[in-house]
């Protein structure tokens, strides 16, 4: 293994430890208990329309998610997080972030969405891989995913634009993986689209890292309506 | 219908004056179980027409207030604000005497900001005609609003990219809409809506419009909003492309259409069901 490891973000170059990366795969894998496996954003009221058909409609879905949508949302209210919760300095601004994150969610399903996955990130964390100076009743109620994600890794010092771009990566893949049960499509397809959005990916990340929260929300409308129409979706694999 | 054309409407012209500047304020007091005007201030080029209204409670039809703006439309520079108050008890709608709409900006960002409250046992309704974003146009907007205990909040944002009968393509321009909405104080709804660059391009998404050119966004806040869900998803199912959704206090719609006429079709009958009573007649105008 060769250590220390450098990611590069933009034009910038960060230096990561070999134990920030163990924690941001172990954190952003399909296999850590926050139930994403549960959740398509909407994504499978799209595909019973026929708004995604294949694997190019896939793509291009996420493509407005990262660009215009929740995902680049969610990417901006990571970013804050961490600045609000960095060098142990969690408090007030973090509430106030996650308050404005819960309610930016167009709809039970997409509240239910960031919540249940915030909620249970928070206790597998804080079970798991504890951190300095935790907080514990500084959001007592519901936490959004994005703001749990950004809490832990400022608490254990990770740097935002690994973990930003980790989690941004983990919002496109949980979508595929998604897709791919919707559609269907082949396991090698979710990876093409996977690698087809590997630059929005980072694109989207690099953006969110540097921008206000003036700049949240887009123009994905279409996403929120199929979220509130998943919701009488007659049969149904997911939960938003 | 309403959107006729008029001589300050053909593609590209921007009217004449710029940088225009508009305040409006006012706020309504109930009296003896009846609302009426309690304050009311105008400048610029804001200006507020009270017409004489009729509701279905015999007792207090509430104050109607209609928005003008004596500009005839937006463009960089613009600058207007609008607050509002509803007394506890009170009841006020507000409207636009017309679409607003956004014309090419040689420089700068219209400005839009709305401050609204509504206290204990108010109704408030921000119902203001669609915006028109002509191409090259840009518009920086807000809605904040402050409920106080039971008071009942709805609001409608309609946007429209371009002049869609004209068949007017929209390849530039800036939008940007943000709302939060407090209820004694903690924050229970944001939206936070934009669309900049080459719109066209970015609405034809399928995800974003799907190349359609019309959205709006409903919300009720208020206790029992929830309990009206079943009631708006019966009228939005004649839209396909609009949905609702509901947690406690709360009914959220968003509607995405082909033009204006097929918005209208759902967004009037869907602000009827929800106001409890019938729209203000400058909508049908």
């Amino acid at each position: 293994m060769i250590m220390p490891m450098t990611i590069i973000m933009g034009m910038e170059a960060i230096p990561m430890d070999s134990g920030s990366l163990y924690r941001l795969l172990a954190w952003l894998s399909p296999g850590y208990p926050v139930g994403a496996f549960a959740y398509s954003h909407g994504l499978e009221w799209a595909v019973e329309t026929g708004a995604v058909a294949d694997r190019a409609g896939l793509e291009r879905w996420l493509r407005d998610l990262l660009a215009h949508g929740g995902a680049w949302s969610d990417a901006v209210l990571f970013a804050r997080s961490h600045d609000a919760a960095a060098g142990g300095g969690a408090g007030a601004a973090l509430a106030e972030i996650n308050d404005l994150a819960v309610a930016l969610c167009p709809s039970s399903e997409r509240r239910l969405e960031t919540t249940a996955q915030g909620n249970a990130f928070l206790l597998a964390t804080r079970a798991s891989w504890p951190w300095d100076d935790d907080d514990t009743d500084l959001i007592p109620g519901d936490c959004a995913y994005p703001v749990a994600v950004a809490w832990a890794a400022a608490g254990h010092g990770l740097p935002l634009g690994p973990a930003l771009h980790a989690y941004v990566h983990a919002v496109a893949a949980n979508l595929i993986s998604a897709g791919v049960r919707l559609i269907p499509l082949g396991q090698t397809d979710g990876q093409r689209v996977l690698a087809a959005l590997e630059d929005a990916v980072a694109q989207t990340a690099a953006a969110a890292q540097v921008a206000d929260l003036a700049a949240l929300g887009g123009c994905a409308f279409l996403s929120d309506v199929a979220a509130m129409r998943h919701e009488t979706q007659y049969t149904r694999l997911f939960r938003s | 219908m309403y959107d006729g054309t008029s001589p300050s409407d053909r593609p590209g012209e921007t009217p004449s004056l710029q940088r225009a500047r508009g305040r409006a304020r006012i706020a309504v007091r109930a009296d003896g179980g009846v609302t009426r005007l309690a304050d009311l201030y105008q400048d610029g080029c804001a200006k507020l027409r009270l017409p004489k209204v009729y509701g279905p409670s015999a007792t207090d039809p509430g104050v109607e207030a209609v928005l003008l703006n004596t500009a005839g439309g937006l463009t960089g520079g613009d600058d207007y604000g609008t607050e509002a108050l509803a007394g506890p008890g009170a009841a006020l709608t507000l409207t636009t005497q017309a679409c607003e709409r956004v014309y090419r900006a040689s420089s700068g960002t219209a400005r839009v900001e709305t401050r609204l409250s509504a206290d204990a046992g108010a109704r408030l309704h921000w119902l203001p005609q669609e915006t028109i974003l002509f191409d090259g146009g840009r518009l920086d907007r807000s809605l904040d609003v402050d409920l106080t205990g039971d008071a009942a909040f709805l609001a409608v944002e309609a946007l429209v990219l371009g002049r869609v009968a004209s068949g007017e393509t929209v390849t530039g321009g800036a939008f940007t809409d943000s709302w939060r909405i407090r209820r004694d104080g903690r924050l229970i709804f944001a939206d936070a809506a934009r669309i900049g660059g080459d719109i066209d391009a970015v609405a034809a998404g399928p995800a974003t419009l799907a190349g359609m050119k019309t959205v709006a966004t409903v919300v009720l806040a208020a206790p029992g909003a929830e309990d009206g869900l079943a009631d708006a998803r019966a009228v939005l199912d004649a839209l396909p492309t609009a949905g609702a959704s509901a947690m406690p206090g709360l009914l959220i719609c968003r509607l995405v259409a082909a033009d204006d006429r097929a918005l209208r079709a759902v967004l009037v009958p869907l602000l009827n069901l929800l106001a409890g009573r019938a729209l203000p007649r400058v909508w049908h105008l």
